[in-house]
């Protein structure tokens, strides 16, 4: 009933806000896809921090916690907190400025028209669909876990999965980036805060933080430490270390929110706020997986993604444990909806030619990749942890690109190219166990293969594109 | 400050964090500290602390804002 009452408030609330922002906006396509490139210090900070933390943080991390203490902590956040900053200083800033002189709307634009390739653009779109479809596949299961744990299985997955598409398409349809930023702002604030209080009430509920922590030093104190297992060598922690880094600007949906900000102030604000909302946020993730541990031992592989709404039902009073759940869904739709518009303007100008219709064409491919993503979600058998690190890795492999493109005059057309093509190759080809790695993960030779072909390749190649403007 | 120590002063903050992300001098010990947090993250949320700090500094000093 609780439950029920705060999810009507939520789904009321973010389809207010898309309604809202429909009537603020002039119907352009810069106003639908980028909201006017107008998104100031604030809505830019949680805008992106909305869509930057997903089920991946508050379900995927705490189920990974519950099995690998809190070495998970040390190979995410710590770097992150520093390297997306970095990132946004190093790629972003560039692009939005580059995008301004460009006249370009989404990521895969802006490369088309740096190196004035239609190839790439099409490259870029592939890419980015092949792995933002798996990342956005991960969001669904996690809101989909929390519901049914919530609601003691009353409620099956694909119910939950369902609804949580069907409500992020339609606020992020009628409302474009406008409406996507603005639910971000609550969406974020929700999560966030919840994080934060229910951390410190659920230490509470276990007798205290010490009484919290001395349990899982009594159950399993390998759980307190850095773990065996290869994230934890030296080669793994280097190379994730790299990935979970440069993969957020690699993310299609971060990189066209920084396109949006108003200004390089408000870039520059955000980053530096950016990382002590990460460790707010990242802090409790962790410690409720390793809480849990000890308080629900014998959870075996991906059904630990559960721990986070097992803590959540077991140790919150009702009305706030029910907010837990309300707040999954909002770090889920906050990233879905994201996700949801950049394919579609991708779609829009990067693929179609310049559809009548440009907005209502987005909407309908909107739809089209809300079913594929759904249809997935209750197919594919993977935790969220796994899902989320596979299209980690693959992002990645656009990060040479992404920064040369933007920052190396040199840079071609058929390097760009190359740097994709090889550097997903050489990741599929390590995954696969045909490459050695040498200790590292296959991700980390990705990005080598693909940095070291782009600079090769642009060496001997001539450039395209009015490379002038692009760096004016 | 000229711009030649700030962006000494840049490189090398970002080198040392870098290094100290890249711990694997330090043994894993599952100690508490203060009785309830795990040494392992107390030492990582150090590190995240220090890392706003260098953030402050180079959004200031670094990173050029609007002309």
């Amino acid at each position: 009933m609780i439950i029920g009452v705060a999810l009507g408030l939520y789904v009321l609330l973010v389809i207010g806000i898309g309604v809202a922002s429909n009537k603020r906006s002039d119907a352009s396509p810069e106003d639908y896809f980028l909201a006017g490139r107008g998104l100031g210090s604030v809505v830019l900070f949680m805008a992106l921090f909305g869509t930057n933390c997903t089920a991946f943080v508050l379900v995927g991390i705490p189920g990974r916690a519950y099995h690998d203490g809190v070495a998970v902590f040390g190979v995410n956040a710590p770097i992150i907190a520093l390297g997306i900053p970095l990132c946004f200083w190093l790629i972003g800033s560039p692009a939005r400025r580059m995008g301004i002189r460009l006249g370009a709307l989404t990521p895969a634009e802006l490369y088309r028209k740096r190196f004035d390739s239609r190839g790439l653009g099409l490259l870029l779109f592939a890419v980015y669909a092949v792995y933002t479809i798996p990342y956005m596949v991960t969001a669904v299961k996690g809101a989909a876990v929390t519901l049914t744990g919530v609601t003691d299985g009353a409620v099956p997955q694909w119910v939950g999965g369902l609804a949580v598409m069907a409500v992020a398409l339609l606020y992020t349809t009628v409302g474009g980036m406008r409406a996507t930023a603005w639910t971000n702002v609550f969406q974020g604030t929700l999560f966030l805060l919840f994080m934060v209080v229910g951390f410190v009430l659920i230490a509470r509920s276990l007798g205290g933080f010490e009484a919290a922590t001395v349990a899982v030093q009594n159950h399993d104190p390998s759980l307190l430490q850095i773990k065996d297992g290869p994230l934890y060598t030296p080669g793994g922690w280097t190379s994730w270390s790299f990935a979970i880094t440069l993969t957020v600007i690699g993310f299609p949906h971060m990189l066209v929110r920084l396109m949006a900000g108003k200004s390089e102030d408000a870039l520059r604000t955000v980053s530096r706020f950016y990382p002590i909302a990460l460790l707010l946020l990242w802090v409790p993730a962790v410690m409720l997986g390793v809480w849990g541990a000890a308080a629900f031992p014998g959870l075996e592989g991906r059904a630990s993604d559960r721990i986070f709404s097992l803590m959540s039902a077991n140790h919150l009073p009702a009305a706030f444990g029910s907010l837990g759940f309300v707040a999954v869904l909002a770090a889920v739709m906050s990233t879905l909806d994201a996700q949801i518009l950049v394919l579609s303007s991708m779609l829009v100008r990067d693929v179609l030619k310049a559809p009548k219709d440009a907005v209502r064409s987005g909407r309908w491919f909107g739809l089209a990749v809300s079913v594929v993503v759904f249809v997935l979600s209750v197919t594919w058998g993977s935790s969220v942890f796994e899902i989320a690190s596979f299209a980690f890795s693959g992002y990645v492999t656009l990060a040479p690109v992404l920064f040369l493109g933007v920052r190396w005059r040199a840079c071609t057309r058929e390097g760009a190219i190359a740097s994709i093509l090889v550097g997903n190759a050489v990741l599929l080809l390590g995954v696969a166990k045909v490459l050695p790695t040498f200790g590292f993960l296959p991700v980390f030779w990705a990005l080598v293969a693909g940095t070291i072909t782009a600079v090769v390749v642009s060496r001997f190649t001539r450039g395209t594109g009015d490379v002038a403007l692009a760096f004016s | 400050m000229s711009r030649r120590v700030e962006l000494t002063l840049a490189w090398a903050g970002a080198i040392v964090l870098l290094l100290l992300h890249l711990d694997f001098w330090r043994g894993a010990r599952p100690e508490l500290v203060f009785g309830f947090v795990p040494e392992e993250l107390m030492y990582r949320v150090v590190w995240m602390l220090g890392a706003v700090v260098y953030l402050w500094f180079f959004t200031a000093r670094i990173w050029r804002g609007d002309p």
